[in-house]
């Protein structure tokens, strides 16, 4: 005999199994085509999906029917990504389809949706993990195909922005199986490679197979934990792989990603300059400030002896433009052309010309210029910087009484 | 020692740029003030010297079969 203490209710049997198969089949990507096709009006789509074989229920719903790029029609071969369901009222189980398209490229293209989801929830696209990308690198290391236009875009960009730039190609497939893994070896070549500041890894543009190993989660895993700073740089600006979302930097192109990885050097060459001027613009009015101050005091009568107190200033302010001139000359020399023109400008500012007397300043020994006869001892050593050098001396003694101010 | 400079292109540039701010916002007394003009001068003329270097150098990275890293010259071909 049959025992019904036992027993479950159809309800309670179905309950189990909804669970059972809900739990187990929360994602899946299955491919069949597809037939017995409705639009219902309330906007939802029912259809059945087959192969050879079986077949299996398919419900899409308005909101994510709406935005399907192509129309199903039986007969379509497609690939959906959904979750399983139990439809309870009739024991049926059903897939609630997220996305939908056409087989071929919509594999794939349905493969990289589902790993972007997952590295995203990963946290390997945050920001916060980005590491920053250095301003101006020595050594940049290039992954690319070796006979690629991409490799040699970015050549000529770096000898033309930054011939200072050391380059090291590490060349790799770009295309095909065995790319992905051949990119991920160069990359720990040459983050191996201590002087090596900056990566840049890409290929020019291609179909979305083409791209492909640029999709791949071991890939973008290496990225994510090389130690260096990598920028990616796949196909076109439309064109967006995973290692462009996992890098520290994305560039549109393999020639843009040159062009931010190195700053032009003519534009840091520039900004020395800009720095430059200011240095000594900002140095000039200082000395121009103790000029008048010089030229007001030096004015009144009850002042004219001391006038040879600030007559020592003056002078000193003197020497040290010449210097601040010699050593801008100097630096004038090792410039290029381009910024010459700069230079000219500086020097007709310059009131070293109309100033230059050939004067003397003295230091003493803690390299303080030496204002009052009174700062150094009778005896006591101090340095005469001139226009040509400098020489150690002996203060022996005052000359003349001095007034303190 | 060159290594090192070029290590430190991007601290020398900082430095630079934060002795010029410091002569632009304190009353620095004139010793001081060309202290720093005199630092400032000697950094630019650093990293001036080290931009004009200008090797061009571009060098290939391969492995042989033992797994050993070499570099070459790269030749375009």
């Amino acid at each position: 005999m049959m025992r019904f203490e036992n027993s479950l209710s159809v309800s309670q049997l179905t309950a189990k199994i909804k669970d059972l198969i809900e739990s187990n089949f929360s994602s899946v990507i299955v491919r069949g085509e597809i037939s017995n096709f409705t639009h219902h009006t309330s906007g939802h789509m029912y259809f059945t999906l087959k192969d050879k074989h079986s077949e299996l229920r398919v419900v899409m719903f308005k909101g994510k029917n709406s935005s399907l790029t192509f129309s199903p029609k039986n007969g379509t071969d497609v690939v959906i990504q959904g979750n399983l369901s139990v439809y309870e009222m009739r024991g049926q189980y059903q897939i609630i389809a997220q996305h939908m398209e056409p087989a071929g490229i919509g594999a794939l293209f349905l493969a990289f949706e589902e790993l972007k989801k997952r590295l995203l929830a990963e946290g390997l696209f945050d920001k916060s993990k980005k590491k920053s990308v250095p301003k101006f690198p020595s050594t940049i290391g290039i992954v690319t195909s070796k006979t690629g236009a991409a490799l040699r875009d970015m050549l000529i960009i770096f000898k033309r922005r930054a011939p200072q730039v050391k380059i090291i190609v590490r060349p790799a497939l770009v295309q095909g199986s065995e790319a992905s893994s051949d990119i991920i070896a160069a990359i720990k070549d040459l983050s191996s490679q201590e002087n090596v500041n900056l990566i840049i890894i890409g290929r020019g543009g291609g179909s979305f197979e083409d791209l492909w190993p640029f999709n791949d989660e071991a890939l973008a895993r290496e990225i994510f934990k090389c130690s260096k700073p990598i920028i990616s740089a796949v196909g076109h600006e439309t064109d967006i792989t995973i290692s462009d979302m996992v890098a520290d930097l994305r560039a549109p192109t393999p020639s843009a990603a040159a062009e931010i990885a190195v700053n032009n050097i003519l534009e840091i060459s520039q900004s020395i300059d800009n720095k430059l001027i200011r240095l000594r613009n900002l140095i000039e009015s200082k000395i121009s400030t103790i000029w008048q101050t010089f030229d007001n005091l030096s004015e009144r009568h009850f002042l004219q002896k001391p006038k040879t107190v600030f007559k020592r200033q003056k002078e000193k302010i003197d020497q040290l433009e010449n210097n601040l001139s010699l050593s801008i000359n100097k630096i004038i020399s090792l410039k290029k052309s381009y910024a010459i023109n700069l230079y000219t400008h500086l020097d007709a500012l310059s009131p070293n010309n109309t100033l230059n007397r050939g004067y003397s300043i003295a230091y003493n020994n803690d390299r303080l210029i030496i204002r009052d006869p009174n700062d150094i001892n009778n005896g006591e050593s101090f340095t005469l910087k001139t226009g040509k050098g400098e020489m150690a001396a002996i203060k022996k003694s005052n000359t003349q009484q001095t007034t303190g101010y | 020692m060159s290594k090192e400079k070029i290590l430190n292109f991007e601290e020398s540039m900082e430095k630079l740029e934060k002795i010029v701010k410091s002569l632009e916002s304190e009353n620095q007394s004139l010793e001081k003030s060309i202290q720093l003009f005199e630092k400032g001068l000697a950094i630019s003329k650093e990293l001036k010297t080290h931009l004009d270097k200008a090797e061009e150098k571009i060098e290939i990275l391969s492995k042989d079969i033992d797994g050993n890293l070499s570099l070459d010259e790269f030749k375009d071909e």
